[in-house]
């Protein structure tokens, strides 16, 4: 992979890759470092990325790896990692904006191991794909799917 | 279904708000890594340091304390083989990508971190049996130890000696604990709730 399309690669996903480590941020400043952290494994890796997999798959491998092995433990009380809006509608903001807190919220108080797969499942990433990710077999991403995003549900709807 | 849906659209929606242009690629990839496998490499390379700088001052104290050529030779032989072990170490953690499976990954880091824990425990008592003996062997302490008479003062000294190991060893182990404990427990309940239902 070379310099150039790496670095326009991760910058087009860098949305992605912050949206993902956001679920396992406990403030804007710890946010930061888990991205940064992020982007300097992904260059330390992407030379040794010999097109086994899916580019995408490799991306969510080393954001999901550094966010569970480096995020620290959250506090009991969650809290949500504001959005920096980009402002263009004021009075739909505040409805959606109530709406992404509450999903963080309820994200938040998973597991850590099953917000990943929840954050799998929201990416609209297959079975396959997302037991390629974890590593774990499709059957048991099925089982976890089904019982993670009833709990989501709960979780949202108080 | 129609929950499941607004759920993933409501995601992808705020996906759609993330502002990355506070954060530049170029500035990322000169910042360093802060991560737990990046410090216990660094206290690697410290204490590799440390063994290196100290060595030729080890070798004048035990010339100068007039122990065998044999003696010596193993010295440089125990403390060659030490260095060695650890560029094998350093190594480990240099080549660790984290570009596995998650479910790989946490199990290397967590065998790493768990491994560095009992490292870290066995060079400790270790360097105290070491520390404990080399301090006997000196002629200094031997004359001072020789002017113990009773069985009573040797009780005393053996009980001062076993009281000041199991505080520096209640320390160490507790310090170890705060640095390492959490993140190990940690790693290895995640890894149990992912293989669950395998």
């Amino acid at each position: 992979m070379s310099e150039d399309f790496f670095k326009s690669y991760v910058e087009e996903n860098m949305p992605l890759i912050m949206h993902i480590c956001r679920a396992y941020s406990r403030d804007e400043e710890s946010l930061k470092d888990l991205v940064q952290e992020v982007t300097l494994q992904l260059w330390r890796s992407h030379k040794s990325f010999k097109g086994n997999s899916q580019l995408s798959t490799w991306v969510y491998r080393v954001t999901l790896n550094v966010c569970l092995s480096h995020s620290k433990k959250m506090k009991r009380k969650v809290e949500t990692v504001p959005l920096e809006w980009k402002r263009d509608s004021a009075i739909e903001e505040d409805a959606e904006k109530e709406l992404i807190d509450k999903l963080y919220a309820g994200i938040k108080r998973l597991k850590e191991s099953d917000r990943a797969i929840v954050l799998l499942y929201l990416e609209d990433k297959s079975y396959k794909e997302m037991s390629e990710i974890l590593g774990i077999t499709v059957t048991n991403v099925g089982v976890k799917v089904n019982r993670l995003k009833d709990k989501l549900k709960e979780l949202i709807n108080g | 279904m129609a929950e499941e849906l607004d759920i993933r659209s409501v995601w992808n929606r705020s996906k759609a708000k993330e502002d990355p242009s506070s954060l530049r690629i170029d500035k990322l990839e000169r910042k360093g890594t802060k991560t737990i496998l990046y410090w216990i490499k660094m206290i690697l390379w410290i204490e590799f340091g440390l063994t290196i700088i100290s060595m030729p001052f080890l070798l004048v104290y035990v010339t100068a304390r007039g122990d065998s050529t044999a003696w010596i030779t193993f010295y440089i032989i125990v403390t060659f083989i030490y260095l060695c072990y650890y560029q094998f170490l350093i190594y480990q953690i240099r080549k660790f990508s984290y570009d596995g499976n998650v479910l790989q990954s946490l199990k290397k880091v967590y065998g790493y971190l768990w491994f560095y824990h009992l490292h870290y425990k066995v060079v400790f008592w270790l360097s105290m049996i070491c520390g404990i003996a080399f301090a006997f062997q000196d002629p200094a302490s031997a004359e001072e130890l020789a002017k113990i008479e009773t069985t009573k003062q040797w009780a005393l000294v053996i009980a001062v000696w076993a009281v000041m190991l199991l505080v520096i060893g209640a320390v160490f182990h507790t310090l170890l604990h705060l640095i390492y404990g959490r993140k190990i427990t940690r790693l290895r309940q995640m890894v149990k709730d992912l293989e669950s239902g395998e």
